[in-house]
């Protein structure tokens, strides 16, 4: 008889075979799905490929669309190592976004490094900070960072529509009345380091490497990383030890807020370019199913940004060679996150054949 | 006497015009086939886009004579994934317009000086004025607003009209000031209810705004969303815009103001035309629209309402259309915010 047991290790070998499964079962109901919809399976998945890798600057722009997954996905996984469940993002993005804009508004006439700098710093402190302000209320009043987040997100969204709707930063121009502000100075957008055209990957992208680096030495060669991943396995235990919980959950919501604020920063000035909630909504989201599928791993992230940055630059071309409905491009982003789910599941079992009792 | 035609000289008469028609058709100037890709801004069924599919099948079969029109278009697409297809739709080489139907000059604008020889179209308020090969359409409702507001300001038995708006933006403030100032043609004393969602396609908080409108007493609402239900479950009459969106709510809906897409659409097929024959693009800086007169706007049929209305009013209506299409009449564009 074949039972199915927890396993105690991890095994390599096991885990590539859970997760390849994954990947064939999502590709093959992404399959089913393109099929019943009346597309060609073969053709959606070959105009996507071509999307994303059929040349370097589709490579370029793939690798331009996984820099804000990245880096919100890393922020994911040191608030979800210490399942702290900060699911924020999507307005810490907005906050990272606006304050860099604002500093942007004042940096102009500083040497441009100094004023790039200052405007990523502010994208780090206003995602932070607003990371923060869910830690502060979790630790003095108990509120649930679940709650809290998702508040606050509303709440910063809010703000940006006052700001961009007749509020101080609204383009003024001929005809213009809509939720945008002016394009940000052209002496300060990210400098692109790679392609042309529809394909340029600005510096965000070593940023986005930088952190992952920067993560992954956190979470295993530090004290904190112990203590963020001690948090999530045990936290009763970690408070008898002597660690201060209160200043371990404000510091997780500051670095996880920091990292979303970065990627609004890099997103607005080095790929949109102009102040608009539409260019930022889902990147939050986004990021953590990248975490998730990541398996809460900056190598995983790494991983599964790419991925899903690849999806979504290729999903254009897919669109417009292939006919396939626009709706199919976000289900296929959600098998990929459910088959991964079950995998990072089926990683923790194993199949085990136990010899039944023969009763005299 | 009859003329008398020999066997012969039939036969050769035939023959000879037989062959004249084929010279002719062979001579004959072919269509010029013109193709455009169209990146839509919402679904094709809300009406800024289902009426540009429309006005395209209207005007395909009168143009084709002289331009064999064609056209695809996405599903909607913004930012970087808009000028990405747009890059696409160049780089093929199989299109001559490229046409962003709604916000989309900043794409444009870091494609246009490299394809100049594709016309691009960018369509509504949002737009920068680029000039070069970029042409920019625009819509005013005003006019027809204007006669909606007059239908309003004889049905209203509060004397208290609503409107909910999506933004204060310059294209939906021109059409609430002509509302009014229609609806106080006819009755001095109106007072208006105008509030804004502060989104394009929030339809619960439309509805939320137009149940508010009507509780303080308005009972003839204009929504600029789409929503009417709150209309519907009031039982009390309303107006659409964009397009004519009676099916929608054939019972609370009187009326519709109206887009046509049609004179736009021959404008720019001549603009195409002029640079196919070696002109240069002079792609206009201000936005142009057309008015009703020109065939750019209207109100929509009474559909249910025909026979409610009272046959005066509905008279009236007609005969101020009429001054508005034979420019007797012009209603003022005011884009002034209503407070």
């Amino acid at each position: 008889m074949i039972s199915v047991q927890r396993r105690s290790g991890s095994s390599l070998s096991w885990n590539v075979a859970c997760y390849s499964a994954a990947m064939i079962c999502a590709f093959l109901t992404s399959a089913a799905l393109l099929a019943f919809s009346g597309g060609d399976p073969a053709k959606a998945f070959s105009a996507l490929l071509t999307g994303a890798f059929g040349s370097q600057n589709a490579l370029y722009g793939s690798l331009a669309k996984a820099t804000p997954l990245l880096l919100v996905g890393l922020g994911t996984v040191i608030a979800f190592r210490a399942k702290i469940w900060n699911i924020g993002q999507e307005g810490q993005v907005f906050a990272g976004a606006m304050a860099a804009y604002w500093m942007s508004l004042w940096v102009a006439p500083l040497p441009y490094w100094l004023a790039w700098l200052l405007i990523a710093i502010a994208g780090l402190v206003g995602g932070g900070v607003l990371g923060l302000l869910a830690g502060y209320l979790k630790v003095r009043f108990g509120t649930s960072e679940v709650i809290s987040t998702v508040m606050l997100n509303y709440i910063v969204i809010y703000i940006l529509a006052y700001l961009l709707d007749g509020g101080p930063w609204m383009e003024s121009g001929l005809t213009v009345a809509y939720h945008q502000s002016s394009p940000v100075n052209p002496l300060l957008e990210w400098p692109i380091l790679l392609g042309q055209g529809s394909g340029k990957m600005h510096i965000g992208f070593i940023l986005a490497l930088a952190a992952a680096a920067f993560c992954a030495v956190l979470l295993e060669k530090t004290s904190l990383g112990y203590e963020i991943r001690a948090f999530g396995s045990n936290p009763t235990a970690l408070r008898f030890r002597g660690t201060n919980i209160r200043r371990l959950l404000l510091v997780v919501m500051l670095l996880s807020g920091a990292l979303a604020g970065l990627a609004g920063a890099g997103e607005l000035f080095g790929t949109s370019h102009r102040l608009r909630a539409e260019t930022l909504l889902g990147i939050g989201s986004s990021g953590i199913v990248v975490a998730m599928v990541g398996g809460l791993r900056p190598s995983g992230v790494m991983l599964a940004a790419l991925f899903f940055g690849a999806l979504k630059s290729g999903a254009i071309y897919m669109r417009l060679k292939s006919g396939t409905p626009a709706g199919l491009v976000s289900a296929m982003e959600g098998l990929v996150l459910l088959f991964f789910l079950c995998a990072a599941v089926a990683t923790k079992l194993q199949l085990v054949r136990v010899e039944e009792k023969v009763h005299a | 006497m009859a003329p008398n035609i020999t066997r012969r000289a039939a036969l050769l008469g035939s023959a000879g015009a037989i062959l004249l028609a084929g010279f002719a058709r062979t001579f004959a100037a072919e269509p010029t086939k013109l193709k455009i890709a169209i990146i839509m801004e919402s679904r094709v069924d809300v009406g800024w886009c289902s009426t540009l599919l429309d006005s395209l099948n209207k005007i395909k079969g009168e143009i084709a004579p002289t331009v064999d029109l064609s056209w695809e278009y996405t599903d909607p697409l913004w930012n970087e994934d808009a000028e990405n297809a747009m890059r696409l739709y160049a780089e093929s080489g199989e299109y001559d317009i490229i046409w962003g139907h709604g916000r989309y000059s900043d794409q444009i604008k870091k494609l246009n000086t490299e394809f100049p020889d594709i016309m691009f179209v960018v369509a509504g308020s949002g737009n920068a004025p680029i000039g070069a090969n970029q042409y920019w359409l625009y819509k005013r409702l005003h006019e027809p607003s204007y006669l909606l507001g007059m239908l309003a300001g004889r049905t209203t038995k509060s004397g208290v009209i609503g409107l909910v708006g999506t933004f204060a933006a310059d294209d939906v403030n021109d059409q609430i000031n002509a509302y009014l100032e229609g609806a106080r043609s006819v009755r001095s004393d109106i007072q208006h209810r105008v509030s804004f969602i502060g989104s394009w396609s929030d339809n619960a908080l439309a509805a939320e705004h137009a149940n508010v409108q009507i509780a303080s007493g308005a009972d003839v609402v204009f929504m600029l969303t789409d929503n009417f239900k709150p209309c519907e479950e009031h039982n009390i009459m309303c107006f659409a815009n964009i397009s004519d969106q009676s099916k929608n709510a054939p019972t609370a809906l009187a009326s519709s103001a109206v887009i046509n897409w049609e004179p736009d659409l021959k404008w720019l097929v001549g603009e195409w035309q002029k640079h196919k024959a070696g002109g240069q693009f002079s792609g206009n800086a201000e936005p142009k629209w057309f008015s009703m007169a020109d065939g750019g706007t209207d109100i929509a049929p009474f559909h249910e309402f025909e026979a409610k209305l009272p046959d005066a009013v509905k008279q009236e209506i007609a005969a101020t259309r009429q001054k508005i299409l034979s420019r007797e009449l012009v209603v003022a564009v005011n884009t002034a915010e209503v407070k």
